[in-house]
């Protein structure tokens, strides 16, 4: 019956008119992805009324699933191009790919991006449809005192995602721990570190502060340098099909990052970006040589690019084994199914089985579209990088201001951004890296609420819970790996010299 | 000269007439044309898009227009933040009072005014009110396998339940508070869950065993319709004054007020906070749009909501019209704000702020 329904999801995704809408999905996708100030979630909102003119399911999810699909994808090549996140979840593509671009690297990191995406994206539909039988206890198994340990151990690839200066790097973290306290105390209700802002009663928006970080110190960068983007002249640009073989070079990075995209996005609560940064994270540590990170490493955008597309097939997983969403815009997803007649939850995996199939199905097809089209023109495409700064720039501060904008539609969020943009501009200044603030910033909300409610929950007996001490254990390997890593690649630097 | 002089006079006096007729003319053109034809209305939600504040906007969006002389266009824009403080504060202070904009925001926002929070800006009661489109009361909901079959047996436990909540000020923390301090039925609230979805997962693993939550979702999307066959959840309470339609059989917590014999203040600080439940959903624009204004809006608020052909889409989307008009809320709204003071500090103490 399962392969029955395998099939029939393929075939009544290809058939008319659901393909038809899954192009036009694709299409808006495509330009909502690559424009920082569209975002993905409200974009869904704003389409999701052409659903109640579709009657059939397939043909609904062929568009609203297809357009969601594409965006992160799309995302990532603003982020390599100009150093500007077009999505939220997009921002770690930024460390390695923009790096990449100045060097001349564009095309490269864009195929790199593209094909780890692709390769990602059915690999998050494949892992959708093998854990349909085991969804529910794998979603289950991760309660808060896994999920608090789970952030912690996002917490020590802040080692190594320092680079050099392990202190420095320990303190940016310490500070994207400390921002991350700002907000209304849930335990509480006592406002922290809000001066007096309504703003920040929810904390700090991770989009324009990692646009403010990232973004404005490279377009400052940019004017100071007075040149194009790519800093050297290069006799040709490095293509897309070098970055598509990356891709299978470090085959196994990208599916190892692909699986952390899925299983971050099968938890919900845990956000997008996490699974970015995470996979990020694990690139830079299971490099041999970490120090090229940050410098334009291919790895560092395959991880990324890798995690980004695959956290939507577990993002699907509570959606549609649980009726709980796996993130906000599957929240609006939700309202799809209620639209075309169906009741996200244990009939997804029963007598509609085959949708479920089909959204599987969905999610790979719109992927290969969207790879095969965008392979057309990213050589093209890369060649933005050569135009003279100067006349980049305006159009640069605009998707700044906007992309930020979308945070809350509210003007604060612009000056958010400026703040961090300022505070970005001299941690490059000054050699801090920025990649231990944002992990900070993200996983510390993760940390403090999971703390307490685990301990609420169950008092102290939490700590001796066997998978809390197998993750516990991990933590541990992976220092202590880490530590190993460095003292061992000391050696080896201080090798020459002393003979 | 004299034809000359006579021409003049002619010229001038079709002139006056055509300048003085013409203004007459678009001063009664104007009259006649509607106000809001050829203009667009802003409906502002206070949340991020996906949730049920959202979705009624942005059916009212879809429907409104037609009941407005001059069928104006709609947009629907979140302003999300601070539990939709935000965008309690630009309706009240920053949008314009044109009658083209108008929003919606957190039912219990007046919890802040009772309490005296600084930082916000408006005052509840003088809003411009448009309508609320339902007005679904909490249920307290447990699982049914934990030892607790009733209220009288987590008075009676030695062990309070655990219950989970995203934070202070909400339903979730302050119906359990409410029947500790007025009955003193214990809870043990366990606070920070991200949303009342990660809860009802927490509930699922066994983490916590109980939540309050707006009862049109619980009875009728996943994982609850699931929970309903499996028989996984009890219902102990509903905050609402009379039997809830679509489950009578759930006691109200006045009865239980009523059983457990509260004293007049106590019950007075009850209704307070289940006043929240009456608001529904509250639509609400600038104070001071011109009433003929307001009036429209209300007007063509309400006809949505008798809609047949909106309600079968409200229905799809499991939205249920159960509309509270403007008389009720601006009524409620100014009884609100004019609790006692012994029962507004209780309430401070309660929530922390």
């Amino acid at each position: 019956m399962i392969i029955e329904a395998f099939f029939s999801g393929l075939t009544q995704v290809l058939s008319w008119p659901a393909f038809g809408y899954l192009l036009i999905g694709a299409a808006v996708g495509f330009i909502v992805g690559l424009l920082p100030g569209l975002g993905g979630l409200s974009t869904l909102a704003l389409m999701l009324p052409f659903v109640y003119t579709i009657k059939d399911p397939i043909s609904a999810f062929s568009f609203l699933l297809g357009m969601h699909a594409i965006t992160g994808t799309t995302g990532d090549i603003t982020s390599i191009l100009f150093g500007i996140p077009g999505e939220g979840t997009a921002a770690a593509t930024i460390m390695d790919g923009y790096p990449m671009t100045k060097k001349g690297e564009a095309g490269r990191a864009l195929g790199a991006a593209l094909m780890s995406s692709l390769v990602a994206g059915i690999e998050g539909a494949i892992i959708l449809a093998i854990s349909i039988p085991i969804m529910r206890p794998l979603v289950l198994f991760f309660a808060s005192p896994e999920l608090f340990m789970l952030a912690i151990l996002g917490i020590t690839f802040i080692a190594s995602l320092s680079g050099e200066n392990l202190y420095k790097g320990l303190l940016a973290a310490g500070i994207g721990l400390m921002l991350a306290t700002i907000g209304v105390d849930p335990q509480t209700g006592v406002l922290r570190y809000t001066m007096g802002l309504l703003y920040l009663w929810d904390g700090l928006s991770l989009i324009p502060v990692v646009i403010g970080l990232f973004a404005i110190p490279e377009i400052v960068d940019l004017a100071v340098r007075g040149t194009s983007i790519v800093e050297e002249k290069i006799e040709k640009l490095e293509g897309v099909m070098e970055g598509v073989k990356d891709t299978f070079r470090h085959f196994w990075l990208t599916m190892r990052c692909g699986l952390i995209g899925v299983f971050i996005g099968a938890l919900p609560g845990l956000g997008g970006a996490v699974s970015q940064w995470l996979a990020y994270g694990h690139a830079v540590q299971s490099s041999k040589d970490p120090s090229r990170f940050g410098k334009g490493a291919v790895e560092g955008v395959l991880g990324p690019g890798a995690a980004n597309n695959s956290k939507e097939g577990g993002n699907l997983i509570p959606t549609v084994g649980f009726g709980i969403p796996g993130s906000a815009s599957m929240a609006i997803l939700l309202g799809a199914f209620l639209l075309v007649g169906l009741n996200p939850g244990p009939e997804m995996l029963d007598q509609h089985l085959d949708i479920t199939f089909a959204m599987v199905w969905i999610l790979v097809i719109a992927n290969i579209i969207t790879a095969g089209v965008s392979f057309l023109f990213l050589n093209q495409l890369a060649k933005i990088t050569f135009i003279r700064g100067g006349l980049l720039i305006p159009f640069l501060l605009m998707f700044v201001f906007l992309g930020s904008f979308t945070a809350h539609n509210n003007l604060t969020d612009i000056v958010v951004a400026l703040i961090f943009g300022v505070l970005g501009y001299f941690m490059v200044l000054f050699e801090w890296p920025r990649p231990p603030f944002v992990l900070g910033l993200v996983l510390g909300g993760i940390a403090e609420n999971n703390l307490w409610i685990s301990t609420a929950a169950y008092g102290a007996s939490w700590l001796l819970q066997p998978s809390i001490i197998v993750i516990f254990l991990i933590i541990l390997t992976t220092l202590g790996y880490s530590i190993f890593k460095k003292r061992r690649g000391k050696e080896k630097s201080l090798g020459p010299e002393e003979a | 000269m004299k034809k000359i002089a006579l021409i003049k006079a002619i010229t001038l006096s079709l002139l006056f007439f055509f300048i003085w007729g013409g203004s007459i003319a678009s001063k009664v053109w104007a009259q006649s044309k509607p106000f809001y034809k050829g203009k667009t209305i802003r409906i502002i939600v206070g949340f991020t898009p996906g949730g049920f504040y959202d979705r009624w906007s942005r059916h009212m969006a879809r429907f409104m227009g037609k009941y407005i002389p001059g069928k104006p266009n709609f947009v629907v824009q979140n302003m999300p933040g601070a539990g939709s403080r935000i965008a309690a504060n630009y309706l009240y202070g920053v949008a314009k009072p044109d009658g083209l904009t108008f929003g919606t925001i957190n039912k219990n926002l007046y919890f802040d005014q009772v309490i005296g929070n600084e930082q916000v800006r408006y005052d509840w009661p003088k809003y411009s009110w448009i309508g609320s489109p339902e007005r679904p009361p909490d249920v307290f909901y447990m699982r049914a396998d934990a030892p607790y079959k009733n209220m009288d047996d987590i008075k009676n436990a030695a062990t309070p339940p655990k219950c989970g909540s995203t934070g202070r000020a909400n339903s979730g923390y302050v119906i359990p508070k409410i029947l500790e301090k007025t009955m003193g039925i214990k809870f043990k609230v366990v606070l920070g869950y991200k949303g009342g979805r990660q809860i009802d997962l927490a509930v699922e693993r066994g983490e916590v065993i109980c939540r309050v939550m707006t009862i049109t979702p619980h009875l009728g999307r996943e994982p609850f319709l699931t929970w309903h066959k499996k028989k996984f959840d009890r219902h102990l309470l509903q905050s609402g004054r009379k039997p809830f339609p679509g489950a009578p059989e759930i006691p109200s917590i006045f009865d239980l007020a009523k059983k457990y014999k509260v004293s007049d203040e106590n019950m007075k600080f009850i209704s307070l906070v289940t006043a929240a439940n009456e608001f529904g959903r509250p639509y609400v624009g600038p104070p001071g749009i011109p009433q003929d204004r307001a009036d429209i809006l209300s007007k063509a608020f309400m006809s949505v909501l008798k809609d047949p052909k909106a309600n079968a889409v409200a229905k799809k989307l499991r939205m249920k019209a159960d509309p509270v008009g403007v008389k009720k809320l601006k009524t409620m709204a100014r009884e609100v704000v004019n609790s006692p003071p012994a029962v507004a500090e209780r309430f401070k103490k309660l929530i922390g702020g």
